[in-house]
């Protein structure tokens, strides 16, 4: 059977006036059918790019090679881009992290909406009716109509997701990217929206790639998780086993910096971070990116460390951690 | 939607009130006697001055006599010409479609040529075709439209003789005036001639409309570009990508509808751009239009056509400026209530 | 043990605002060509009464209607030509410069001195006198400008000096409502909002950490009004309301020598072909600096 999604050595370029600046660099990965993936990283782990140069979004000034991409097992990269449009949006969608901003604000919701239905299928007038009243029943919005006559400024954000889901899913995906869709949303609207999404993917065995910078986002909706930083693959793995015993300083900084409620059941009491931030993509260091800081760095981390297999675990590190407390 | 319809209409009357304090602000501030000014009688007779100071109500106190002047322009009463004795009004009325032609069609042909090229320009960003349209709207926008009217003239009407030095029709033809408007009272004339006459119009009013048209086609070049650039790279054209909309679909529907905003926008600004344009083209074009008639009512002393075209071309500006902000408030839904 | 350079060492170095202002800048290859020619321009218009080969305004009747140097019949000691009046064009048009240029920058920062003193004060205003200058401020600037100018021109009469006040009066509404706007706007920022609650008091806040942020909006409309001026001081030129005959203003050249257009068309093309090079120059490096000015456009 083949995989929903299979990418391999996926790199993105910026063209800069100073020369190309890497922002994605070999990516790597596969996913099942109806699995739902964690993507996690700071702003700038090239994430986002990642998403964009799969769905074929990229602008202009960007460079996408890879050396194979599929979906469910047809190749997309001999594709015509004429042919690529036809499968964006049908068959792999996504959903952006601002709803309001991603809403065009002269059409009304229901122009848009219907926009996305009729660009892969041409519907008669009571079947189209008919679909909107489907899609907005499955985005949790029965009885809404009134909804789709509105212009996106009038509505609140965690609405306008809802409505930009609707016209993701308008087509049935067999994937669906959603590329931080509740970081502008508030905290009540953002476990509704995940909720949403994840029974939408279960319901429709529609495959998901959660696309966040929180893991505690990830740690009870996905299967498996990937770590990005700098624009490479630092970790990957299942949720459960990276979350219980991470294996990269990074992916160990990232669980360290959800805070805990309730006793203290572990020894730290002060919140863990990495000390300084991320680094510009065209002033990277020399050999392991997390180098300068890392805690446990040392003379060989200027050589490039490759990924390695530890159980079911990918990491990225010359000295990955022997267990959850090591890092001290 | 009602409500900001009424306000904009509500605010145009602080406006008048503005204009009619500067024409009577005006009547009094130019040099020499108000008595002259306002007659053309220039040394009167002791008791005829007096006699006129008391009909003109020049004897009263300022406010009195503003209020006066209000008094009259509500009832539609903007003066007499010192010159030809007929009412500023009238004169206004025949003049006015002379303009209007011209600067309608000028207009159109900004809209028609500047809209596409900066579309154009801004889906070619920084390539030749981004430049040259650039480089050559930026070289419009800066253009003294006098010179480029006698260039026009020198190069069209003297060296090759294609095109009409001045006027809007040739003498053979005689047109009897029902709207004003000559590519109209042409095209619904019986006159045996009325085809020959509509584009001897038409040939007319072509290279003062070129001419006109220079610096406003630049402008809105100018803006669609910026304003497409800015759509292009906004979220919801990705997203509309992100649908599987085809480029030239979203070019054409979704982005065009939003980088008309800021276009509508500075349309109210275009008033004034016309105005100026026109005064200098009906001059170089012996154009009869309001602009040409204001400028010689300027020269000749005849302060009253001053006064009340100031009232109604500055009327007129305001009018026009309150309709392109309700079509602002049509094309952005954010505006509306 | 070896360890890596702190984080800090390898961040990019920070630049001063009108160093990035100047990288930015730099990229727009209009902007550079109109900086470019600006300056050959302002090079002229100061050095103009020492560089001039002959007289502006000396006749020399032997030679009426000389074309340019390149043109059959042109001499070398008349490089651009004379006029009907055998003036040399040449100094005419480099005196005009000065003219054109000198006055405009006049009449600008007489425009931006009045119109942000203005624009402050209706910005602080409130109640009916707020709503009393914004009105005035809109009727100002719905009047045609040009219209504006001449009428002020009918008041004081024709002339050069007559005309320069007239521009300047029409300038200032603009300037004011620029000045207006940016305020609000930035008065409305946090960091105004902090600076208040640190006590500083409405003057303070405004000279100390209101007007420094206003000024991008100010530099780019100040370049506007600059060719604003330079093309209406030579419409009102033109038309006979501004600088008169003998005076070698680049209008009032243009609007002597229309009548001599078939004759000697280089009396025209030339006056003509000054003023676009002024209001170009201008325009390109107003364009160019709003590009690098506009957040927006930083990639």
């Amino acid at each position: 059977m083949p995989h929903l999604l299979e990418v391999s050595n996926l790199c993105v370029d910026f063209m800069t006036p100073d020369g190309p600046v890497r922002a994605v660099d070999h990516l790597t990965f596969r996913m099942d059918k109806g699995e739902v993936l964690g993507m996690v990283g700071e702003s700038g782990s090239g994430k986002s790019v990642s998403a964009l140069a799969l769905m074929g979004l990229l602008d202009e000034h960007a460079l996408a090679t890879a050396d194979y991409l599929a979906l469910d097992g047809q190749p997309l990269l001999d594709l015509s881009p004429e042919k690529r449009r036809r499968i964006i949006g049908q068959r792999m969608s996504i959903i952006f992290q601002e709803p309001k901003a991603s809403l065009n604000p002269c059409f009304t919701l229901g122009t848009q909406l219907r926009e996305a239905i009729r660009v892969h299928e041409k519907l008669s007038r009571p079947a189209l009716r008919a679909r909107e009243e489907e899609l907005l029943a499955a985005v949790g919005l029965p009885d809404a109509r009134a909804l789709l006559d509105a212009y996106p400024h009038q509505l609140s954000g965690g609405l306008c997701q809802r409505l930009m889901i609707a016209m993701a899913v308008a087509c049935r995906p067999r994937l669906l990217i959603a590329d931080e869709p509740t970081t502008s949303l508030d905290v009540t609207i953002q476990a509704q929206i995940l909720d949403l999404l994840l029974r939408l993917a279960r319901e429709q065995d529609m495959g998901l790639v959660l696309i966040t910078h929180d893991f505690a986002l990830l740690s009870e909706s996905t299967q498996r998780v990937l770590v990005m930083y700098c624009g490479e693959l630092v970790e990957a793995g299942p949720t459960a086993e990276l979350l219980r015993h991470p294996r990269h300083p990074y992916t160990r900084a990232l669980i360290d910096s959800i805070p805990h409620f309730g006793p203290m059941d572990r020894k730290c009491s002060r919140l863990q971070t990495l000390r300084g931030t991320i680094p510009a993509l065209d002033h990277l260091p020399v050999g392991c990116r997390l180098g300068p800081r890392c805690p446990r760095a040392e003379k060989t981390c200027v050589q490039p460390p490759r990924l390695r297999r530890e159980g079911e675990i990918l990491v990225r590190c010359h000295f990955p951690l022997e267990d959850y407390e090591a890092l001290r | 939607m009602s409500q900001y319809l009424l306000r904009k209409l509500l605010l145009m009357i602080p406006g008048f009130l503005g204009i009619s304090l500067l024409a009577f602000a005006f009547i009094h501030l130019v040099p020499g006697d108000p008595v002259s000014n306002m007659t053309g009688v220039y040394n009167a007779a002791p008791e005829e001055y007096s006699r006129l100071r008391q009909v003109l109500g020049l004897d009263k106190s300022l406010p009195e006599q503003y209020f006066r002047y209000l008094g009259q322009l509500l009832q539609g009463d903007f003066g007499t010409s010192l010159t030809t004795g007929q009412t500023v009004l009238a004169e206004f009325l025949v003049l006015l479609p002379a303009t209007l032609e011209l600067s309608l069609l000028a207009l159109f042909l900004a809209v028609a040529i500047g809209l596409p090229a900066g579309m154009l320009a801004a889906v070619k960003h920084r390539r030749p075709a981004d430049y040259a349209i650039t480089g050559l709207a930026l070289a419009g926008n800066s253009m003294p439209i006098f010179w480029w009217g006698l260039l026009l003239v020198g190069f069209f009407s003297l060296k090759l003789g294609i095109a009409p030095v001045a006027g809007r029709l040739s003498f053979l033809f005689d047109i009897e005036p029902r709207t004003g408007f000559m590519l109209i009272d042409t095209w619904i004339s019986t006159e045996p001639y009325a085809r020959e006459a509509f584009f001897d119009a038409l040939h007319h009013l072509a290279l003062p409309a070129l001419v006109l048209a220079t610096v406003p086609t630049a402008l809105f070049a100018l803006i669609t570009r910026s304003a497409m650039l800015e759509v292009l790279s906004a979220d919801y054209i990705r997203a509309a990508r992100s649908f599987g909309l085809g480029r030239l679909r979203i070019i054409a529907v979704n982005a065009l509808r939003n980088a008309l905003i800021p276009v509508v926008a500075v349309l109210g600004l275009q008033v004034s751009v016309f105005f100026t344009g026109a005064l200098l083209t009906e001059t170089i074009f012996s154009w009869p239009g309001i602009a040409k008639w204001l400028l010689e009512a300027v020269s000749r002393r005849d302060y009253m056509t001053v006064q009340g075209g100031l009232v109604l071309i500055a009327s007129l500006a305001l009018v026009l400026n309150t309709l392109f902000d309700l079509l602002f408030a049509w094309v952005n839904p954010r505006v509306r209530r | 043990m070896n360890r890596f350079p702190a984080w800090h060492d390898w961040h990019i170095p920070f630049l001063g605002p009108v160093r990035v202002l100047w990288r930015d800048y730099r990229r727009d290859g209009f902007g550079v060509a109109g900086l470019c020619l600006f300056l050959v321009l302002a090079t002229v218009a100061l050095f103009a009464p020492w560089l001039v080969p002959y007289d502006p305004m000396a006749q020399m009747p032997h030679t009426l209607l000389l074309p340019p140097y390149w043109m059959d019949g042109g001499v070398a000691t008349h490089v651009l030509g004379t006029d009907d009046l055998g003036r040399d064009l040449l100094s005419r048009l480099m005196t005009g410069a000065r003219l054109s240029l000198g006055l405009g920058l006049v009449i600008v920062l007489a425009a931006l001195v009045l119109g942000v003193l203005l624009g402050a004060l209706a910005a602080l205003a409130k109640g009916t006198l707020e709503a009393l200058a914004v009105r005035l401020m809109d009727v100002l600037l719905a009047v045609p400008s040009l219209l504006l100018a001449v009428i002020v021109v009918a008041v004081l009469g024709p002339g050069l000096g007559n005309a320069a006040v007239a521009i300047a009066a029409v300038l200032v509404p603009a300037f004011m409502r620029v000045t207006r706007a940016a305020i609000h706007e930035e008065m409305a920022k946090d960091y105004v909002t902090a600076a208040h609650l640190d006590g500083a008091n409405k003057l303070r806040l405004l000279t100390r950490s209101v007007l420094p942020n206003i000024v991008p909006s100010l530099v780019v409309q100040t370049t506007h009004a600059l060719s604003t001026a330079i093309l209406d001081v030579a419409a009102l030129g033109f038309l006979g309301l501004g600088a008169q005959s003998p005076t070698p203003e680049w209008g009032t050249i243009l609007s002597e020598s229309r009548a001599y257009i078939q004759q000697a068309p280089w009396t025209v093309t030339l006056p003509g072909l000054a003023i676009l090079a002024a209001v170009l120059s201008i325009n390109l490096i107003g364009n160019g600096l709003r590009n690098a000015l506009d957040p927006r456009w930083k990639r």
